[in-house]
């Protein structure tokens, strides 16, 4: 009662507009939980990233020489980007979600310069192949690494995207985007660890494409879910 | 809007107190930031009779938005991204609204002219009452009866915008009766 009549004393000085909206708020305010910060967010991310890829990886398995092609400088760097590049955007979907802790020029270019790296590096590094060649084995191999990257993107954009839920996203599209590039990046890691298929067109077609065709729906669906806060 | 950094640091201090749960510092943190924000949208909202509905709004996302404020980090970036948006949000809504409704907000007074014009007012008056009620309210307060926004939804109980969309549906609803008819 006394609390109460504390709390009324603050408020009753304010004028008439801003006493309603405060005695709403007030009325309305229950207890809460706050999220943890971006760094505690991420490594949580982490956590799960690697208990997906570890997974995936242990029911496909690695190939056989690929601590050697981590050592090549092409495949190694490839490899390299693509794990780095899910890290970045896992933390940049996260931080688009925390007020005041947007991703600003600088986090976006350095992910535009590794997305536009790990088209390069296939194409200018990787023994090329024939995209007709690629489309015959793909009933064979290709579909599978395809289907792979997919399989791996989606529990972990699904774990992730339900993380930042929690926070509180003025940019819900973007947020989507974010985690997509950062499922899907964490996807073609995966099946790059495994496939033994290092030409480009077969990389970029059944390892890279996935993202490219299928990112606009982690877009759509960020948009409404984690828009759902506000309402 | 020069406020020290004492000031800034003791709402980042209430606000943690808030986090635990602490109703006396969010009814003092609200006490102390809501002219602050009321001030920051008088600035960017250029209609005043949005200003109040705009500011509502905004409190309300700050409401829902507290639980990502993390202690340890300064409280202004904060406070402004979620009060920028909210802001921005706010008008996008209401411009939304405000551009469905120009449209349609002739058409029950050219309806009304023609209705009288050809002694049809009987016409108009079963159209009206065919109309959910909330909407028929709406419709009838502010065409037929010339109430203000501001009037007819203090009378009604309502939001000015929820009139709005009351009236809006209700014109539509309308038109297409009438246009049957005809």
């Amino acid at each position: 009662m006394k609390k109460k009549t504390a709390t009324q004393n603050y408020i009753k000085k304010l004028p008439d507009i801003q006493r309603r909206a405060a005695e709403k708020l007030l009325a309305e305010a229950k207890p809460f939980k706050p999220v943890p910060s971006v760094l505690k967010q991420w490594l949580i991310w982490l956590g799960l990233a690697v208990l997906v890829a570890g997974l995936s990886l242990w029911i496909i398995k690695p190939q056989d020489d690929i601590l050697q092609k981590l050592l090549q400088l092409p495949s190694g760097s490839f490899m390299l980007l693509l794990f780095v590049g899910s890290a970045l955007a896992a933390w940049n979907g996260i931080a688009s979600s925390m007020p005041g802790e947007e991703p600003g020029p600088a986090a976006k270019s350095w992910m535009i310069g590794i997305l536009v790296a790990l088209i390069a590096i296939p194409l200018f590094f990787f023994t090329s192949d024939n995209l007709a060649g690629v489309l015959e084995h793909n009933a064979e191999s290709g579909w599978f690494c395809f289907r792979t990257v997919v399989l791996v993107a989606i529990p972990s954009w699904v774990m992730l995207a339900w993380m930042v839920s929690r926070n509180a996203s003025f940019h819900p599209g973007w947020t989507g985007a974010w985690l997509g590039i950062s499922a899907f990046l964490l996807g073609t890691g995966t099946i790059q660890t495994h496939c033994t298929h290092w030409e480009t067109t077969h990389i970029l077609v059944n390892h890279l494409l996935p993202m490219g065709l299928f990112i606009v729906i982690p877009i759509w669906i960020g948009s409404h879910w984690l828009a759902r806060w506000k309402k | 809007m020069d406020f020290n950094d004492d000031q800034w640091k003791s709402w980042a201090f209430l606000m943690g107190q808030i986090q635990e749960g602490d109703m006396e510092a969010y009814a003092l943190l609200l006490s102390e930031i809501s002219p602050l924000i009321f001030n920051y949208v008088r600035k960017r909202v250029f209609n005043p009779s949005q200003v109040e509905d705009v500011y509502q709004d905004v409190l309300l996302t700050f409401h829902k938005a507290r639980h990502t404020y993390q202690t340890d980090r300064p409280f202004s970036p904060w406070l402004f991204t979620v009060v920028r948006n909210a802001v921005w949000a706010a008008l996008s809504k209401r411009h939304k609204v405000t551009a469905k409704e120009v449209q349609f907000e002739t058409l029950p007074e050219t309806s009304v002219q023609i209705h009288k014009e050809e002694g049809l007012e009987d016409d108009l008056q079963d159209a009206l009452n065919t109309l959910p009620e909330a909407n028929r309210r709406a419709v009838e307060m502010l065409k037929l009866q010339g109430m203000d926004l501001e009037t007819a939804a203090k009378e009604l109980g309502i939001s000015k915008v929820a009139l709005k969309v009351r009236a809006h549906r209700g014109y539509a609803q309308l038109r297409k009766k009438l246009m049957r008819e005809n």
